[in-house]
């Protein structure tokens, strides 16, 4: 045994140090100004980007009106501004690929009673299918909080986690390789262009959630509970040319997930005039066009049942 | 359960920690216990096929025993191998049978009205049905006693490393080890260790990185040009290896860390001089059971020329069906048949050429000529072996052989991978290729380092597997034979 326990110790030490001193190697040597390490790995993300920029802003100790979390539907379609003039501060979570498993970690370490009247989450059948893993990787190298990123890289249960963790620590004295261009602040990315040509829609017709993100969002549901946050469950709208079989599923689904006291699910995804072109900037995210005419709409909604209270005067 | 998963790296330390912790009088039954939890990680419901396959076999052993004439042997023979074979025809070939049936009818304008079953084909019914097969013949034929213990029985046909791909073991090897009282023997967990980490390597690192080039050069072959679709035949052969040496070297490490041995199932098989050989050093374990079950109670060599050859022919022809219910897989077995049987017709005229050309006087040489043809004709057969259907294969073979230009050119690959990703898979596959007869000397002890290299190499392999694995539980290839 003792034999054993010297030559696993031997190898330990002897992977650690050849481990660290190849990724050091490929952190600092770089290719266009690029770490060799995004070079030749898929899951790990650059450190920077909108995800990045949103969580150096963010204050826990600031109180906001609404906040909003979800993936890439919640970040480019609750536009700050928009809130702000219904005189109400919002400041948008959502992250790229952000599946209800991702958001449980952020809502438990930024989202308290103190510092947020009303939690939003957008949610809609691809973060319900997702496993996470985008979210994870980019988590794990831009949020602001080291317990996010190590609960986050601890949900892939593999050396993945351990790679982004290794590079957040060799990354963490390097500036953010990029910026947004598009960030506005308080969490939001705008754009303005739009769908370039029709989009050929194809729609498989079925919906197969994955199951840890059904856990998820269940727990999103109980934290918010415990906490005393209001949460409302929001669905963006999405092109009239989108798979209303696989909404369906969803829609049906999300009812069973909430069950009869859960939060609202305010699903604004069909039932709309927004156009599938003018209004979207691809197949299914809005753009600030389709944002302008949703947000109000969704304020309208949420002042109607009382879950923000009307704070100046407003035309529909 | 996969041994690339998360579960099974705490489910194989706490089963060898017990086991050693145990008496042995009762390891065999925590093996069994393990075992049974191992696949039914992946379904509960079909251990009920192993529990009757176990049952079945270890009856029709026991009554092969008891029989007082070859009559009543015979029966209980036929009993086996009607239910394993029934088995594996109900859950593995069924729709195979059905669709061709519905299709042929369909061109005479009938209409069959048997549905397909649509069952999901259970995890390892091709190696543990034929395992277990193996057990009852062997008893059939005098070269064992049949065992009177279920427990020790039913591990053997369950045995979780080498359960669902193999190595297909024999009774007369496996049985009496479970018996024999195993003490731990560090130098054996280590070289067991190294084994399975090497085999995590050669799955993780290799196979499922290459896999994503050769599954996008495979996706439209119609659209890639004579050098990406060889590119791909040269790649699958390699993911193809190293996911089923892979496979085998972390059942056999395993196996070995709890005191086991189990038989080797690669040799380096790419080094081969020539097809024949191939088969001796590819799935050894497989080969070996189509030697000693098919082709000698078909005659063998020992028969008229026409004979050997369509003994040859049917081995083959067999082979390639176990590897899948599908016309690709079974024109793959027929096409290494053909090799063999080319080989064998056209030996005098080879032999003829040699001494002709003076390449016998250059043996090296000639080996590596030899080696090259049987590679290249190695990688043919994976085009077979590897497209979605026979409309692929007629369409790969066509543009190989055109040397058909189109847009998916080795430059597009770079285009729809990262660069730098995919310099790295193309570096270790052919990498792989040209270096792992050197690689499996090392890790098989048989070119054995100073320690301090063997602890840096080993080192690196594991740095290797960590920043370079790719994760997310690819499943073996070999699972859906």
């Amino acid at each position: 045994m003792r034999t054993l326990a010297i030559k696993a110790v031997l190898l330990l030490g002897a992977f650690v140090v050849i481990y660290l001193l190849v990724f050091t190697v490929l952190v600092k040597v770089r290719h266009n100004g690029i770490p060799l390490i995004y070079h030749v790995s898929e899951t790990l993300q650059w450190k920077g980007g909108a995800t990045w920029q949103k969580f150096q802003e963010f204050d826990t100790a600031e109180r906001c009106d609404v906040v909003v979390v979800g993936s890439s539907h919640a970040y480019r379609g609750y536009d700050p501004a928009l809130f702000a003039q219904r005189g109400y501060r919002m400041f948008n979570l959502g992250t790229s690929a952000q599946a209800p498993s991702n958001s449980l970690d952020i809502i438990r370490e930024y989202v308290h009673e103190e510092n947020t009247g009303l939690l939003i989450l957008d949610v809609f059948e691809t973060p319900m299918r997702n496993d996470g893993l985008e979210g994870v990787a980019d988590l794990t190298q831009n949020v602001s909080s080291h317990g996010v990123a190590l609960r986050q890289a601890l949900t892939l249960r593999d050396p993945r986690g351990m790679n982004m963790l290794v590079l957040r620590w060799l990354m963490r004295q390097e500036e953010p390789l990029y910026l947004d261009p598009a960030y506005e602040g308080s969490g939001y990315s705008r754009r303005t262009d739009s769908v370039p040509a029709p989009i050929n829609y194809i729609n498989p017709g079925t919906f197969d959630p994955d199951p840890v993100q059904v856990k998820a969002l269940c727990s999103i549901i109980e934290l918010c509970q415990e906490r005393g946050i209001p949460l409302v469950l929001t669905n963006h709208p999405m092109p009239h040319q989108a798979d209303h079989v696989a909404h369906e599923r969803f829609k049906t689904l999300m009812m069973e997930w909430t069950g009869p006291d859960g939060p609202p699910f305010l699903n604004f995804a069909q039932g709309h005039d927004l156009h599938d072109m003018h209004h979207f900037y691809d197949h299914n995210h809005l753009n600030q066009a389709g944002v302008e005419r949703y947000n109000p709409r969704l304020l309208d909604s949420l002042e109607a049942r009382g879950l923000l209270m009307q704070r100046t005067s407003h035309r529909p | 359960m996969l041994f690339n998963s998360f579960e099974f790296t705490v489910f194989f330390p706490l089963v060898a920690a017990v086991y050693f912790l145990l008496p042995h009088r009762y390891r065999w039954v925590l093996l069994l216990i393990a075992s049974y939890g191992f696949y039914m990680a992946w379904r509960v419901e079909y251990a009920l096929l192993l529990l009757i396959s176990t049952v079945v076999d270890f009856i029709a052993a026991r009554g092969i025993g008891r029989a007082t004439d070859q009559r009543g042997k015979r029966r209980w023979l036929w009993l086996s191998i009607g239910v394993n074979l029934g088995l594996l025809g109900t859950f593995k070939y069924f729709d195979f049978i059905n669709g061709n049936l519905r299709a042929l009818l369909g061109m005479t304008g009938m209409d069959w009205p048997v549905p397909d079953l649509g069952m999901v084909l259970p995890m390892g019914i091709s190696f543990y049905t034929f395992q277990t097969m193996s057990y009852t013949i062997d008893v059939y034929r005098g070269h064992l006693a049949p065992t009177r213990r279920l427990g020790h029985f039913a591990l053997f046909v369950t045995f979780f490393p080498q359960l669902v791909a193999g190595p297909i073991e024999r009774a007369p090897s496996l049985l009496p080890q479970f018996l024999k009282k195993a003490k731990l023997d560090p130098a054996l967990v280590v070289s067991g260790l190294k084994l399975m980490l090497w085999g995590f390597v050669k799955k993780v690192v290799v196979a499922d990185r290459v896999s994503l080039v050769v599954d996008h050069i495979y996706a439209t072959p119609d659209t890639m040009d004579a050098a990406t679709l060889i590119l791909g035949g040269l790649l699958f052969g390699v993911q193809a290896y190293c996911d089923f040496s892979g496979y085998s070297d972390i059942a056999i490490g395993a196996a070995r860390v709890l005191g086991i041995r189990l038989m080797l199932n690669f040799r380096t098989p790419y080094l081969s001089a020539s097809i024949a050989e191939f088969w001796t050093r590819w799935h050894i374990s497989l080969n070996a059971w189509f030697r000693d079950y098919v082709y000698i109670p078909l005659g063998g060599n020992r028969v008229t020329t026409q004979r050997w050859y369509f003994n040859l022919l049917v081995v083959f022809f067999i082979s390639g069906l176990w590897h899948g219910a599908g016309w690709t897989y079974v024109l793959f077995g027929v096409l290494h048949g053909v090799y063999l049987v080319m080989a064998i017709a056209t030996q005098p005229l080879w032999q003829r050429f040699n001494e002709v050309s003076g390449l016998e006087r250059v043996p090296r040489l000639h080996h590596a000529l030899r080696v090259t043809g049987t590679f290249a004709l190695v990688t043919f057969s994976w085009f077979f072996f590897r497209a979605y259907d026979i409309g692929d294969t007629i369409t790969i073979v066509e543009r190989v052989f055109q040397l058909a230009d189109g847009p998916g050119t080795i430059a597009a690959l770079f285009e729809v991978f990262r660069p730098g990703i995919l310099a790295i898979t193309l570096t270790l596959g052919i990498g792989f290729l040209l270096f792992d007869h050197r690689l499996e000397d090392v890790v098989h002890g048989r070119r054995p380092l100073p320690p301090a290299l063997d602890l840096a190499f080993h080192a690196a392999l594991l740095m290797l597997l960590v920043l370079f694995g790719n994760y997310g539980e690819v499943a073996f290839m070999y699972f859906q034979f």
